[in-house]
């Protein structure tokens, strides 16, 4: 844990935070030590924000079933298709 | 002292977050546009007790559930709406949301829907950063004011949205049917996320992780979600 992924520093390890973050927010706090060697505590911060702020906006899309914006329905087909993100449920309500 | 204030957490956060937050909070207080403040408290809190349902065990479908309101101010429709919302919201179909939007109205559960859109992450970022949940605030009397914006129409998603000259993404107009709680939403958003004018630049130096590190741990969040948009 706490390799790049990709080009992206830290990549892993933010990776794992996220995970961890959204799956038992109380356990992914045996990670800010780790986290915060890595990125600085106002890192580990920026971290938890972004996992909190897309908690709500994952369920803002999901509730109102908001539609994929037509330039990004556009751009997704092979990855949306490579990723597997088509056989979400949601993605019925999204690509309507 | 402001309900989110600073010396409140135990690490340093954003004062612009903590403002939206404070908003948020005062905005929970009073009367909405189809709840009043009691039931909007209400609604939080059932946000807060709400849990995934045991494997195995099927959801109740909306269409059945009473709508006689509880000792707790929420009727059993209510309930599992929040609860639907709060722990199960990547199974909303648009058959269900079908049903609980005739049921209730757009209006009431569109601000279902912002209600806990804008709870869900405080309380989020308080057990991330080891901060008791900020207490519920105290309901203000008062009616709700029942308007329904001008500008809003049936276009693509379950309930009416602002249309016509709309030229941002869609997740910005998602609950412009009740538009103060919309602008509580987005200010929460724009605090913790997109930042206004840096959302369009590639490269950003205003915060402490690269934009790559935020877009990782954004698309990975979205995943586990199981959100498609």
């Amino acid at each position: 844990m706490g390799g790049a992924t990709g080009s992206i520093p830290h990549g892993g390890l933010l990776v794992s935070y996220a995970e961890a973050a959204n799956r038992d927010p109380a356990a992914a706090r045996a990670l800010d030590d780790e986290v915060i060697a890595a990125v600085g505590e106002d890192g580990l911060v920026d971290a938890a924000v972004i996992v909190a702020v897309f908690n709500g906006l994952v369920r803002s899309a999901d509730g109102i079933g908001i539609p994929l914006d037509d330039a990004v329905l556009a751009a997704t087909v092979d990855a949306r298709a490579t990723l597997g993100f088509d056989g979400y449920l949601g993605a019925a309500n999204s690509t309507r | 002292m402001a309900p989110f204030a600073p010396e409140t957490f135990p690490r340093p956060v954003d004062p612009e977050i903590l403002t939206a937050f404070d908003n948020v909070w005062d905005g929970l207080a009073g009367p909405g546009t189809w709840w009043t403040a009691a039931e909007r408290v209400a609604i939080v809190a059932a946000t807060r007790t709400s849990v995934p349902l045991p494997l195995g065990e099927v959801a109740p479908g909306p269409d059945g559930l009473s709508d006689i309101v509880g000792p707790d101010g929420l009727s059993a429709l209510t309930r599992e709406v929040v609860r639907r919302l709060a722990v199960d919201a990547g199974r909303i179909t648009g058959d269900w949301a079908a049903v609980v939007v005739d049921r209730l109205g757009p209006g009431r559960y569109v601000e279902m829907v912002a209600l806990v859109v804008q709870t869900v992450p405080i309380d989020l970022l308080c057990d991330l950063l080891g901060r008791p949940h900020q207490d519920l605030p105290t309901p203000r009397a008062g009616d709700p004011s029942q308007v329904v914006p001008d500008g809003l129409g049936q276009e693509g998603a379950f309930v009416p949205w602002a249309v016509g000259a709309w030229f941002g993404p869609n997740v910005a107009r998602a609950l412009s049917y009740v538009p103060d709680d919309n602008a509580r939403r987005m200010e929460v958003v724009m605090s913790m996320y997109s930042g206004g004018q840096h959302f369009g630049e590639m490269v950003w130096q205003h915060r402490p992780l690269s934009r790559p590190q935020v877009e990782l741990i954004a698309a990975r969040t979205s995943a586990i979600n199981e959100c498609f948009y």
